[in-house]
C-alpha cells in the first residue's frame, strides 16, 4: 500500500511540473473593448482586466471571505470616515517598478476627478471623498459618510500613477490597449486577440505562462476547435450546445454565476413608439415561447430550462424582482391590434402606419448574442414583420455598442441587448432621466420617483420596496420588452485543472489554473 | 419475475431518461478501459455495479416508483409506492424529504443568523430576535439563543413562541425538540401517515414591522416550521420502515443541523432500498461517513479495505492531509472503473450505465468533502463540495437530482454570507418543495443587506 501511495504521489508531481509553462488559449464573446478597469463596458473586458489587475479587496470564489493580495493591514480611522491601509511591500507593477500608496491615493483621485468619464469612477464618488498618502505604504481614504464596513465596499483595482499625467484620465490612451497592472498577467491587445503574459510578482504564483484570449465567432466552430484541443476552453458555450459537451469525456461544463437578462430597449422619442400603449402592443406581439424554443432550443415545459422569462429589470430569483408581475410568454395579436388603434394607428394593406406613413422599425442587436441565441434578430423582426411592420435589422458590434448604443446616440427604434451583474443589481443608470446607460434617454416621473426612493432608503427592505414598485412601473410603461435570463455556462478542456471561476470576475483565482496531461 | 421482465426495459428507458441528452446508448460517453482504482471485489459491492445485472436490479424496475425516487420527484414516488404497497419505498421517499427540510432549516438559520443577528441593524422589528434565537439554537450556540430570546419575549407577537424556546433549551434536552412540541409552535400538520403528506403552515409566519419612519413591512418565517417538517417525514419515515426504522439515524447523519450529535452505526438488512441512487455505494461507505464525522478524517485508513469510497481516498490521504486535487480525479478513474465493471456485467454498454456511474463520482467527492472538512480544510471541501454540485448532470439547473445535497450547498453558502448561489438553489426548488419558500426569506433580506454594504458596480454588456 506504502509503495502503491508513493508511485501515485510521484506520479501527481509529475502532473504538477506539466503544468509549470503551458499557454492557454480560450474564446471569449468578443475581444474586450477596453483594458482600462475605469472604462469596463462589458463582461469580457471586467473579465481580462481581473487578469492584468489586483482589486484592492475581493471574495474568495470558494468560501466568499473577504481578501486583499495587496493590502497588508487595515484600521478603520476618522470615526469609521476613513480607513487607514497599509500595503504589502515588494509588489511591483508589470513595469518593474514599486507599488506604492502614492497608486492608490492616484486611483482614489482619478475616480474623483470629474475629467475622468468613468462610470464605474462614478459609482464611488457617491462614497468616497479622497485619500492622503502617510508613508510610501500608507494610506488614509476618506469617506463622505460612516461606512459600517468600509473593506467590503473598496473592491475597485489600482493603477499605476507613473503611467498617467493626470488624475484625468481618459478611456482612449494607449494604457487602454497595453496597460500596466499589479495582477498575475500583463496584457495587451492587437485587432485579432489579446495576450497575457505570466508575471512574476510576490503576490501572485501563476502556472499558466501564458493566456490567449480569442474571439468565439460561430458557437459551432468554436465547439469544434475546442474538441479538436486547438483550444482549451470557451467562457459562455451557448445552450444548444451544452448536451453534446455534457457527454464529453474531453470537456467539462462549468457553472458561471452571473445573472445576466435579455431585453428589447425601445426608442420612446420615436414618435410611433412614443405612445406606451404602442409598446404594449409590441410587448404582447412578441411570442416569447416561440422566440427562445427557435433561437435557444428551449422547448415549452422542458425542466431546469436554463432560460426563464422575465417581466422586468431583474432576473426571476433576485430579492428585487416582484413576483406579482406576470411575465408574457406568448403573443396575444388581438389584444395588441386594439392596443395600436387606440393609439391611432390604422392598418393599411396589411401594414401599420401613422398618420399616412408606414412604420418601419430599425432594430439593432449586439452581434455577439447572435452565439448564445441564434437567429434571434432574425425572429424578433420577422414577429413584427408577420405582425404588421417593416422593419430593417442589423447586428452591432460590441465597440459600436458601447461608444454609440449605449450611449444614447444609435438610431435604432429597437435595440436587443443583454445587462449583466453581480450581487449588487443595481438599474438606476438604466432607467433613471440622468442615467449614465439609459440607451434611448427615456424619461418617466414616476420611474424616478422609485429610483430616487431606492436611493435614499433607510433600510435594505425599503429598497426593495421600491425596487418592486419600479418594476410594476416599467412593466407598464415598457422602456424596454424584457425577454429573459439566461444562466451561463463555461466549457474547458479536462487537462485545465484548478480552474475556479469565480462569480463575475471569473479569473480571480488564476494563479491556481494550471494544464496538466490527461 | 415475468412482471419485472416485461416491464423492465420500459423502465430503464424510464432511468435513463432522466438525463438529459442520455436517451440511449450511443448519446453517452462510453467507459473508458482504466486501470483499476481501487480492487475489483471491492467495487463489486457497489450499487451501481450490482445492480447493472439485470435480475439485481428487476426489483426496482418492477415498481415505477424507484424511477421517481431515482429523479426525486417524490409525490409521483409517493403514488406509485402506495399503489404497490411498497413500504420500504415510501420510508425512502420521506426519510428524503425529512432531509430536505433539515436542510431548508439550516439554510433559514444561516441566513437568519447573519443578517438578523450578525449584522442586526437597529431598524430591524425587534420580533426577529425570536427567530435568531432559535437559528442560533440549530446552529448550535445555546447561549446566544437564549440572548437573542429573551429580547424577543419583550415582543406580545413572538414573546409566547420565544419564551417557549428557551424553556426548552434550558431543559438540556437531547436534539431535536420532540415532533408534537414543535408542532404546538408550528401548527398541527396532521397525523403521521406515510402514505400522504403533511398539511403546511401558511407563511409568511410572520410581517412585522421596520423601527423607522416608513415603517415598511418585513416578511419572516419562522425555521421552526422546516424542522417540524423533516421530523414529521422523518416519523412517517419511521411509521413505513418498520424494523428498518433502525437505520434512520444512520441515514439522516449527514443531514443533521450543527446542534445535533453525529452517530456511527451499520445499515441493517434490505440497505440496497436505502442506497439505490445515493452517493454511498455500499452498506460500508456509510458507515466510513458516519465514522469520519465521529472519529475524523483517519477513518479514511481504517475503512480502506471495506468501504469503496474510503479505498478511493486512500491515495489521496497523506494521514494529515487530503490532497483535493488527487480526489478529483480519483472521482473520475472510479466513475470510469464503474463504467468498465458495468459492461462487463452487462455484457455491453447500456443506456444506464453512465447515470449510475455518476453516483460513484459524486459519492467519491461527497466523501471526499465530508474528509476535508474533518481535517480542517475548509476551501478544500468547499472546492469538492462545489464539484459535487455541478457534477450533477448540468451543474445547477439539475439540482432536482439530489435535492437534499443542493440545499446543503445553499446552507453552506449562506453560512458563508453568500446569498446569489443559494437563490439560485432554492428557486429551482421552490415548485416541487413550496414550504421551502420559508428558507427563502431570510436568505432574500441576506442578499438586500449585503447589497447595501458591497462595492458598487454598474451593469455591463
Amino acid at each position: 500500500m506504502a509503495w502503491r501511495r508513493t508511485i501515485l504521489g510521484l506520479s501527481g508531481l509529475a502532473m504538477g511540473l506539466l503544468g509549470t509553462g503551458a499557454t492557454l488559449n480560450y474564446f471569449e464573446e468578443a475581444l474586450p473593448t477596453t483594458l482600462n478597469p475605469l472604462f469596463a463596458e462589458t463582461m469580457v473586458d471586467s473579465r481580462a482586466q481581473e487578469l492584468v489587475f489586483d482589486r484592492l479587496w475581493y471574495r474568495d470564489a470558494i468560501t466568499n471571505e473577504l481578501q486583499s493580495r495587496v493590502v497588508k493591514t487595515h484600521q478603520v480611522a476618522e470615526a469609521g470616515r476613513a480607513i487607514k491601509i497599509t500595503l504589502k511591500e515588494g509588489i511591483t507593477w508589470h513595469d518593474g517598478s514599486s507599488m506604492t500608496s502614492k497608486d492608490l491615493c492616484f486611483t482614489v483621485k482619478s475616480m474623483l476627478n470629474r475629467g475622468t468619464p468613468s462610470v464605474v469612477a462614478a459609482a464611488y464618488q457617491e462614497f468616497v471623498a479622497g485619500c492622503e498618502t502617510q508613508g510610501p505604504s500608507v494610506a488614509l481614504v476618506r469617506f463622505r459618510k460612516v461606512l459600517p464596513k468600509p473593506r467590503e465596499r473598496l473592491g475597485f483595482h489600482i493603477l499605476p500613477a507613473s503611467q498617467f499625467s493626470s488624475t484625468a484620465i481618459s478611456p482612449d490612451m494607449e494604457f487602454s490597449a497595453r496597460p500596466t497592472g499589479t495582477g498575475a498577467y500583463k496584457g495587451a491587445r492587437t485587432r485579432r486577440e489579446v495576450i497575457f503574459d505570466a508575471q512574476s510578482n510576490t503576490h501572485h504564483s501563476p502556472s499558466l505562462m501564458q493566456l490567449q484570449l480569442r474571439e468565439g465567432g460561430d458557437p459551432l466552430l468554436q465547439i469544434r476547435t475546442l474538441e479538436g484541443g486547438e483550444v482549451q476552453g470557451i467562457v459562455v458555450v451557448p445552450p444548444g450546445s451544452r448536451a453534446d459537451l455534457r457527454a464529453s469525456d474531453e470537456v467539462t461544463l462549468k457553472s458561471y454565476d452571473l445573472r445576466s437578462w435579455w431585453f428589447i430597449a425601445v426608442n420612446t422619442k420615436n414618435p410611433a413608439l412614443q405612445d406606451k400603449r404602442v409598446r404594449q402592443a409590441l410587448n404582447l406581439l412578441i411570442d416569447r415561447t416561440e422566440l427562445r424554443e427557435y433561437t435557444i432550443g428551449v422547448k415549452p415545459g422542458d425542466r431546469n430550462s436554463p432560460c426563464e422569462f422575465i417581466s422586468g429589470p431583474f432576473v426571476s430569483v433576485s430579492p428585487y424582482y416582484n413576483r406579482t408581475i406576470p411575465t408574457v410568454p406568448t403573443a396575444n395579436r388581438a389584444k395588441a391590434d386594439a392596443l395600436l388603434k387606440a393609439a391611432g394607428l390604422t392598418r393599411i394593406g396589411g401594414r401599420w402606419h401613422l398618420g399616412e406613413q408606414p412604420i418601419t422599425l430599425k432594430i439593432g442587436m449586439l452581434a455577439n448574442l447572435n452565439n448564445e441565441a441564434t437567429d434571434l434578430l432574425e425572429q424578433v423582426g420577422n414577429q413584427l414583420g408577420d405582425a404588421g411592420f417593416d422593419r430593417q435589422t442589423s447586428k452591432v458590434s460590441a465597440d459600436e455598442w458601447s461608444q454609440e448604443v449605449v450611449s444614447g446616440q444609435s438610431d435604432f427604434d429597437l435595440v436587443i441587448g443583454k445587462w449583466s451583474f453581480g450581487l449588487v443589481e443595481a438599474v438606476g443608470d438604466l432607467f433613471h432621466t440622468n442615467g449614465r446607460k439609459n440607451i434611448f434617454g427615456y424619461t418617466d416621473a414616476g420611474v424616478d420617483e422609485f429610483l430616487n426612493a431606492y436611493e435614499d432608503a433607510v433600510t435594505d427592505t425599503e429598497q426593495k420596496d421600491a425596487y418592486h414598485k419600479l418594476h410594476a412601473r416599467l412593466a407598464d410603461e415598457l422602456p424596454y420588452l424584457f425577454l429573459w435570463k439566461l444562466d451561463t455556462k463555461s466549457a474547458w478542456r479536462t487537462e485545465v485543472r484548478g480552474n475556479i471561476i469565480t462569480p463575475y470576475f471569473y479569473f480571480t483565482e488564476i494563479d491556481s489554473w494550471k494544464v496538466v496531461e490527461n | 419475475m415475468m412482471r419485472a421482465a416485461w416491464r423492465g426495459p420500459a423502465l430503464l428507458l424510464g432511468f435513463v431518461a432522466g438525463f438529459g441528452g442520455c436517451g440511449s446508448p450511443k448519446d453517452v460517453a462510453g467507459p473508458r478501459a482504466s486501470e483499476a482504482v481501487i480492487d475489483a471485489a471491492l467495487l463489486a459491492k457497489a450499487w451501481p455495479v450490482r445492480l447493472s445485472s439485470d435480475a439485481e436490479r428487476a426489483p426496482f424496475e418492477a415498481d415505477p416508483g424507484w424511477t421517481h425516487i431515482f429523479e426525486r420527484r417524490y409525490p409521483l414516488a409517493l403514488m406509485e409506492f402506495n399503489r404497490s404497497g411498497n413500504a420500504a419505498g415510501r420510508a425512502r421517499v420521506h426519510q428524503e424529504l425529512a432531509a430536505v427540510y433539515r436542510q431548508g432549516a439550516l439554510i433559514a438559520a444561516n441566513a437568519t443568523h447573519h443578517v438578523y443577528g450578525a449584522d442586526r441593524a437597529p431598524t430591524d422589528p425587534l420580533a426577529l430576535q425570536y427567530i435568531v434565537g432559535v437559528s442560533r439554537a440549530m446552529r448550535g450556540d445555546a447561549a446566544a439563543a437564549q440572548v437573542a430570546l429573551a429580547e424577543a419575549t419583550l415582543v406580545p407577537a413572538v414573546a409566547a413562541q420565544a419564551a417557549a424556546w428557551s424553556t426548552w433549551l434550558e431543559g438540556g434536552h437531547i436534539w431535536p425538540p420532540d415532533r408534537a412540541w414543535l408542532e404546538a409552535r408550528t401548527g398541527p400538520m396532521g397525523p403521521v401517515d406515510p402514505t400522504t403528506q403533511p398539511l403546511l403552515m401558511a407563511m409568511p409566519h410572520h410581517q412585522l414591522e421596520e423601527r423607522t419612519a416608513q415603517g415598511a413591512t418585513v416578511d419572516a418565517n419562522d425555521p421552526t416550521a422546516l424542522l417540524a417538517l423533516s421530523e414529521w417525514h422523518l416519523a412517517a419515515a419511521r411509521k413505513a420502515a418498520g424494523k428498518g426504522a433502525a437505520d434512520l439515524p444512520l441515514l439522516m447523519n449527514t443531514w443533521r443541523l450543527p446542534v445535533e450529535s453525529a452517530v456511527t452505526g451499520s445499515l441493517g438488512a434490505g440497505a440496497d432500498a436505502w442506497l439505490f441512487g445515493r452517493g454511498a455505494l455500499c452498506p460500508e461507505d456509510l458507515s466510513f461517513l458516519a465514522d469520519v464525522d465521529a472519529s475524523g478524517p483517519g477513518a479514511v485508513s481504517a475503512w480502506a479495505d471495506r468501504s469503496p469510497l474510503a479505498a478511493a481516498l486512500a491515495p489521496a490521504w497523506d494521514g494529515s492531509k487530503l490532497n483535493h486535487e488527487k480526489v478529483l480525479d480519483q472521482s473520475v478513474l472510479l466513475m470510469r472503473q464503474a463504467q468498465v465493471a458495468m459492461v462487463q456485467a452487462t455484457g455491453g454498454e447500456a443506456g444506464f450505465h453512465r447515470p449510475f456511474a455518476l453516483f460513484v463520482r459524486l459519492g467519491v467527492l461527497r466523501a471526499g468533502m465530508q474528509v476535508a472538512d474533518k481535517a480542517g480544510q475548509y476551501r478544500d471541501a468547499g472546492i469538492l463540495r462545489l464539484e459535487a454540485l455541478e457534477r450533477m448532470e448540468g451543474g445547477k439547473g439539475s439540482v432536482q437530482r439530489d435535492p437534499a445535497f443542493a440545499l446543503s450547498v445553499a446552507a453552506w453558502d449562506a453560512g458563508n454570507r453568500s446569498p446569489l448561489r443559494p437563490e439560485d438553489i432554492l428557486h429551482n426548488l421552490v415548485t416541487d418543495f413550496p414550504a421551502l419558500a420559508a428558507a427563502r426569506t431570510p436568505l432574500e433580506a441576506l442578499h438586500l443587506r449585503l447589497n447595501r454594504h458591497a462595492a458598487p458596480s454598474t451593469p455591463v454588456h
